[in-house]
């Protein structure tokens, strides 16, 4: 009988949580959105105030640390009296649901698309690249604005517009790292027990690409929240009164000096959002990258 | 004078745990001018360690700790690297296992090999051009003045290595440590190679240190043989008395499992694994997998016997294939 | 020369597994987008049978096409040109559910142990995969016949569900081995499956390879480059060189008398752990012909200490000894 293996083996996730938590930023960026998480979830129970409801006595109240403020209205209200606590926390809502669909839908097509490429090779590889490098050739925003300028603008519309522009990276990743797992001993005695092409894709070879896919996939969110609420800004994204963090910024642009409370806030809440996921994205590449090499 | 003297050496990694992990642990070998030694052992004994910790080359993470450590009667333990770099690369030269990657792929053949020149020998480019295809040559690369400006990658795994000789001994030096230099080449490359090596010892007055886990290597190679297991010096010998009468059972194991050696279908393999990080255990490491192991074995780690028994860490060196008790045992109980 | 038919060159007393004929493989390599695309004849025209129970080592360098030839063997790659015959059976460029039924009939050990196990998959999961792909089994009886495979290549039944970077490189070849063997197949293709593999657990793994051959009646076509293993283990040997036989013979007749220049070049190549033992070693020049452009008449030429006029015109046509040995050499006809 042969001996004992030479590790005890911690299970895979405790490893990876290991890694994860010796960078204090990450730990600190994955505390603060599941906070955001949880205010989206529990908004309700959080606002103060219906979102869309008009208090006309009360327009463009101050917050309650600043001079003529109450406790009624904690974070002010805008310029049709609407309470902004009440729109900022449902605008996490939004601003959250958008960057995960966006995420989920390129992750999806992506993969797809990916690994079609790399498995098919040939024309096929040559068409879904080519288009690829279409889209990324062309300035992110600039297409977003195309695309709902095409489809008209909306909530929905902003999701695809975005997953548009995305799209390509996870292609890219997904091809790349696909075509190196490709090469590998294991793939070929996949094949050689009998595996079909699908099982190969999606069963062998996509797991050993999640570890890039699944750092971008985080980060993606929060460039997706940023590209909508641009979008917002501009217009063309979700409509008035939609309480949507970009949107917000947009209809407040003429009251930075008068009331500039209308501005700042909803742009913190975009910061503060984009910033976690940001640091917990980049926690997690750390965490995962040295498992890629330390096979 | 020997050349180089280690007396012994020990080297500690740190840990992500925290701890201290010996992977070197009491190694003691002295080199004389123009010999040929062999350090012999397999993944995990730490033989390659211990030369990367002669030339300097390990990480930070690891912490070297030596009786004595001296090059050529200079100490080499705690100087400043500047005085180090004076050192190796010039009268101490190192090859590694694998040629395709130990060159740098972004210069020409030309170029690495005159870096080593200018940095040691102070060379204009006329004269490192012209040694270069000096030692080119000596190395026995066809047409050198054409391979000059070939980059690593058009080159073959045997032409790599040759390249990696080439600009080791371009500073003429007095020892050349050579990691495993043949095991990711062809048999047939394999011999020209070694043979090169000997040549050049014969040739520029070098002595080299081959380390490597092929005895067929060592045994027509070497002239002393240094045996490593788990980290720990196990016997020492020259050649020819090592193959004939080996002293620690690790050695006698190994003998016997090569195949050439085996007289029916089933191998006298050795049973079990080296010990890793985490088992390390008390007493000798090599107990759990020795078939001539006793209680004592596993529970007091073995000393160094006398030279005549090869310098073997066993309580009971073999002779002649039976293990016997040592006549300095010191009253350790049977 | 005209083949003789397939049925009719049975070596062994028992019916050959195995049969190859003339097999070739040309790869086509890209050079660019203006130069025509340059030919790679990795392997030229292969022949050779295989009984059960027997093991064929074929022996080579890199570059002299063994690895081509055991993908080929093990139906990994189609041959260009040639035919192979498993059972008796034609099996030449299969395809589709015709293909799949036969890998219950050859598999393949790999040489790399740290790549040819799935980093993302259990010992368990990837032991169970090739009776998924090709059985009915029900999970229960699936996880059973890996455990009871783990158990027969030296594992415990816990090492199921780790990881294989938690294994050591003989273990990992023991579970590449036990895959291998899952789908009790006749015939098994082994690339160098122990040379990454200490000395001490290249025992090992060779004893339960001698085990599990008389155990399951298997045959093995070993590749490998390592002549002491090629010594211990093999009945028959092949030696390659760019592509072609150059010599085919019973182990003990090749160890004792090789006739190929080549051949007798390796074995004194081949280090021996006995330094008492007097050298006579054929160092050879030069190193191995690009494979675009293999030289002239034998491809073993420019490096032949031998060689003379016809070598350089005339490439050798593989000669048939009287006693089954087959050596492609002008010199030894």
């Amino acid at each position: 009988m042969v001996d004992d293996v030479i590790l005890a083996p911690p299970s895979p996730a405790r490893a990876l949580w290991a890694d994860f938590a010796v960078n204090r930023g990450a730990v600190g960026g994955l505390v603060v959105l599941l906070t955001i998480l949880a205010i989206a979830a529990f908004a309700n129970l959080i606002a103060l105030h219906d979102p869309m409801e008009q208090f006309r006595e009360h327009v463009l109240q101050p917050p309650v640390w600043a001079a003529g403020g109450s406790w009624d209205f904690p974070l002010g209200t805008d310029d049709v009296g609407r309470d902004l606590m009440a729109r900022i926390v449902f605008g996490a809502r939004f601003s959250l649901f958008i960057g995960f669909s966006v995420v989920v839908v390129s992750l999806a097509v992506g993969v797809c698309l990916g690994l079609a490429s790399a498995f098919m090779g040939g024309l096929v590889d040559t068409a879904i690249s080519r288009v690829m490098d279409l889209i990324m050739s062309v300035p992110s925003l600039v297409l977003a604005i195309v695309v709902i300028a095409i489809i008209g603008p909306s909530l929905a519309n902003t999701i695809v517009a975005v997953t548009v522009v995305y799209m390509p990276r996870y292609v890219r990743i997904v091809r790349a790292t696909a075509q190196a797992e490709l090469a590998k001993d294991y793939v070929t005695a996949s094949r050689a027990a009998g595996s079909g092409a699908f099982r190969l894709a999606f069963v062998t070879v996509l797991p050993n690409c999640l570890a890039p896919l699944i750092v971008q996939a985080a980060l993606g969110v929060s460039d997706a929240i940023l590209e909508a609420a641009a979008l917002g800004f501009l217009g063309l994204g979700a409509q008035p009164p939609t309480p949507e963090w970009g949107a917000m910024l947009s209809s407040a642009r003429e009251f930075i000096q008068r009331a500039p409370h209308v501005v700042t806030l909803p742009g913190l809440a975009i910061l503060v959002t984009v910033v976690s996921i940001n640091l917990m994205g980049d926690g997690l590449r750390d965490a995962l990258d040295p498992k890629l090499k330390r096979s | 004078m020997a050349l180089l003297e280690i007396e012994n050496l020990c080297v500690d990694f740190e840990t992500r745990s925290g701890g201290l992990f010996r992977a070197v642990d009491g190694v003691s070998l002295t080199v004389e001018p123009r010999e040929i030694v062999s350090i012999v052992g397999e993944s995990g004994s730490g033989k390659s360690v211990a030369m990367l910790a002669v030339m300097g080359l390990l990480p930070k993470t690891a912490r070297v700790s030596a009786d004595r450590l001296a090059f050529e009667g200079a100490n080499l333990m705690g100087i400043s690297p500047a005085a180090r770099r004076r050192v190796v690369g010039k009268d101490i030269a190192m090859i590694f296992q694998e040629p395709m990657s130990s060159l740098n792929p972004c210069f020409t053949v030309g170029f690495q090999i005159g870096e080593a020149l200018s940095t040691h020998l102070g060379l204009g480019r006329a004269a490192r051009r012209a040694r270069a295809i000096e030692l080119l040559d000596l190395v026995g690369i066809p047409s050198p003045e054409s391979r000059l400006a070939a980059f690593p990658h058009q080159l073959s795994g045997g032409m790599s290595q040759r390249v990696m000789i080439a600009m080791a001994i371009a500073c003429s030096p007095k020892l050349l440590i050579a990691d495993e230099p043949t095991t990711a080449l062809d048999v047939t490359i394999q011999a020209q190679i070694l043979e090169l090596l000997v040549r050049l010892r014969d040739e520029k007055d070098m002595a080299l240190v081959l380390i490597t886990h092929d005895m067929g290597v060592v045994a027509e190679t070497a002239e002393r043989v240094v045996v490593q297991y788990a980290g720990r010096q196990v016997e020492e010998a020259d050649t020819a008395a090592l193959f004939r009468d080996p002293h620690h059972p690790y050695t006698a194991a190994l003998l016997a499992a090569l195949p050439e050696r085996a007289t029916e279908k089933h191998l006298p393999a050795i049973p079990g694994m080296v010990p890793g990080q985490w088992d390390r255990l008390d007493g000798c490491l090599f107990a759990p997998r020795c078939d001539v192991a006793t209680d004592l074995c596993s529970r007091v780690e073995p000393t160094r016997a006398g030279a005549d028994l090869g310098r073997a860490l066993c309580h009971t060196p073999l002779v002649a294939g039976r293990p016997t008790r040592r006549a300095d045992a010191e009253g350790v109980p049977a | 020369m005209t083949p003789a038919p397939l049925a009719a060159r049975i070596a062994d007393t028992e019916t050959p597994v195995l049969e190859a004929h003339d097999l070739v493989k040309t790869y086509e390599v890209g050079r660019g987008f203006f130069a025509p695309p340059g030919l790679v004849r990795a392997v030229t025209g292969i022949s050779l049978t295989l009984a059960p129970r027997r093991t064929l080592a074929v022996v080579g360098e890199s570059g002299s096409g063994k690895s081509t030839l055991g993908r080929m063997l093990a139906l990994i790659e189609p041959p260009t040109d040639g035919r192979l015959a498993i059972d008796g059976v034609d099996v030449t460029g299969v395809a589709g559910a015709r293909l799949k039924a036969l890998r219950r009939s050859v598999q393949m050990v790999f040489q790399n142990p740290y790549g040819s196990l799935n980093p993302r998959r259990t010992i368990r999961a990837t032991l169970e995969e090739p009776l998924i792909v090709n059985t009915d089994i029900g999970p229960d009886e699936r996880r059973a016949r890996a455990l009871d495979m783990l158990a027969r290549v030296g594992l415990r039944p816990e090492h199921a569900e780790r990881y294989p970077h938690m294994f050591s490189g003989g273990q990992r070849q023991r579970i590449a081995i036990a895959r291998a063997l899952m789908l009790r197949p006749k015939i098994i293709v082994l690339d160098e499956p122990v040379s990454a593999l200490d000395v001490s657990v290249r025992a090992q793994v060779l004893n339960l390879l001698a085990d599990l051959q008389q155990e399951f009646a298997l045959a093995y076509v070993f590749v490998s480059h390592d002549l002491s293993v090629v010594r211990h283990i093999a009945d028959d040997v092949m030696v390659m060189y760019l592509g072609g036989v150059v010599e085919q013979a019973p182990k003990a007749a090749l160890f004792a008398d090789p006739r190929h220049p080549y051949t007798r070049a390796l074995l004194s190549a081949t280090p021996v752990a006995d330094p008492g033992r007097a050298r006579d070693r054929i160092v050879l020049t030069g190193e191995l012909p690009s494979p675009f452009a293999p030289p002239p008449g034998c491809a073993f030429n420019p490096r032949c200490p031998l060689a003379i006029e016809r070598c350089r015109a005339e490439k050798p046509m593989l000669h048939h000894g009287e006693d089954g040995r087959r050596t492609a050499c002008h010199l030894a006809e």
